[in-house]
């Protein structure tokens, strides 16, 4: 019996150097740790039909952007060109501008096609701002055209 | 008469009121609109130890997929891809780490989605670094962009940039000096079977790949846990060293002129007491130049009896 107990005791120590090894040998494996459990954006209204505009006409829209991840987000803003107009720092002949202001009034930031700094260091929470989209002055094409706000989160 | 009219106005005013509310109450019930929101999980990852010429397959390897979720109650579909994080966001990075030089070797199973309203889908990802003595001893950071791809009639888009960081494997005796404009030999410097109570030594040699002579400063350091930030996280199964002063380098700034190298000596001394036996510790060792990106080496302690 005492000889069934040590033969026992010797196997689990055994056992217990041999996955002491095993783990010291999967150290020079790959390690992957996840570090940042998610970065979430979200942004209210999800659209903004600006209907007909006249040449110069500003057209305003409030918005909320939302960090719903658990870290601090950097939140930039970018516009797109559409078919027949280009983005511009203020309207002119096919040219739009699309601003925003954190507060709804002046001043009010340029939107560019390579993005701007809507906020830095967004913690979870809630973040208003507003969009304001002058037309072209004057504007050649008369047909629909669609632009693209993408509000972007990075850690 | 005059009473009769100042009731008349009272009760005039009265109702205004009440009809004045009802249609603030009106329009505080349209208020609420449809948002639309995008989840991108994992938010950071680390990836260390990582082998050249291997393709991993973190799916199988870890169980760990990005996961794009949909919070919108219209369906939307996203494009997946790398990018260096200079190019994309807020084009910022953790400082220690380099831009990874290819973005592409970090790669997925498809790059477009299409994910249903309120709902999550998994995309495998994989990583190939090529097999060239360069890139041993590398801290990379690559940043993931999952964009909205913008719907017809849709004016607003989003798009979530996490950056993940990359360790490749370690090595001394170099064949070819390790590709940024600085570099490390080795990337991990090991202290196995550290004898307690007495000074142990080794060396890193620091490469000035840049096409100018920089003056660097050296620091060992720790770095404070924070969950809310991107920072650089300590390797699984050990710990940040509970005293810094442990490790000392040999000198605490350097020059190197451009295209050559030099060597600092890094000594580790940690007290004999009982309680430091048979841990594992780490720290960096943080090389900061007067310009251009900063890098580090970790160093790990193994003391023993």
């Amino acid at each position: 019996m005492k000889k069934l107990l040590i033969c026992l005791i010797t196997l689990a120590l055994i056992t217990g150097f041999g996955l002491t090894k095993a783990e010291a040998a999967t150290s020079d494996e790959i390690a992957v740790t996840v570090t940042l459990q998610n970065i979430s954006v979200s942004v209210t209204p999800d659209d903004w039909a600006i209907g007909t505009v006249a040449p110069s006409s500003v057209n305003t829209q409030a918005c909320t952007a939302t960090n719903n991840g658990n870290v601090n987000e950097d939140l930039d803003i970018a516009v797109t060109d559409s078919t027949n107009w280009t983005a511009g720092a203020s309207a002119g002949s096919d040219i739009f501008a699309m601003d925003f202001s954190l507060t709804g009034a002046a001043p009010w930031t340029n939107i560019t096609t390579g993005g701007v700094v809507l906020v830095n260091a967004l913690a979870p929470g809630d973040q208003t701002f507003t969009l304001q989209f002058t037309a072209p002055d004057p504007g050649s094409v008369y047909t629909q055209q669609s632009i693209t706000v993408t509000v972007s989160a990075s850690p | 008469m005059k009473k009769k009219i100042t009731l008349i106005l009272i009760i005039l005013l009265f109702l205004s009121n009440n009809l004045f509310s009802e249609e603030k109450r009106t329009i505080q019930k349209e208020k609420p609109r449809a948002g639309m929101g995008l989840s991108v999980q994992p938010g950071g990852i680390l990836i260390q130890h990582v082998k050249l010429d291997e393709t991993y397959n973190f799916y199988e390897k870890s169980g760990i997929a990005l996961i794009v979720e949909n919070k919108d109650t219209l369906p939307h579909t996203y494009i997946i891809n790398t990018f260096k994080p200079s190019q994309v966001g807020n084009k910022k990075w953790l400082t220690g780490y380099l831009e990874i030089p290819e973005p592409s070797w970090f790669f997925f199973e498809k790059n477009e989605v299409t994910v249903e309203p309120k709902s999550k889908q998994k995309v495998k990802m994989y990583l190939k670094v090529p097999k060239e003595e360069k890139y041993y001893n590398q801290h990379w950071t690559v940043s993931l962009g999952v964009t909205g791809k913008p719907e017809k009639g849709q004016m607003l888009a989003l798009a979530v940039y996490p950056r993940y960081q990359i360790e490749t494997e370690t090595k001394t005796g170099l064949k070819e000096k390790p590709a940024g404009l600085i570099g490390f030999e080795p990337g991990t410097l090991i202290f196995e079977n550290l004898a307690l109570g007495k000074k142990e030594k080794n060396k890193i040699i620091v490469y000035n790949n840049d096409n100018k002579p920089h003056k660097y400063r050296i620091t060992p350091k720790i770095i404070e846990v924070d969950t809310t930030k991107e920072q650089i996280f300590n390797t699984p199964g050990y710990r940040w060293i509970p005293n810094i002063k442990w490790i000392r380098p040999c000198k605490r700034k350097l020059k190197i002129n451009s295209d050559e190298s030099k060597e600092i000596t890094i000594t580790v001394n940690i007290p004999k007491k009982q309680k430091y036996y048979l841990k594992k510790w780490e720290a960096i060792i943080f090389i900061e130049p007067d310009e251009g990106p900063s890098g580090f080496v970790r160093v790990q302690i193994e003391p023993n009896k």
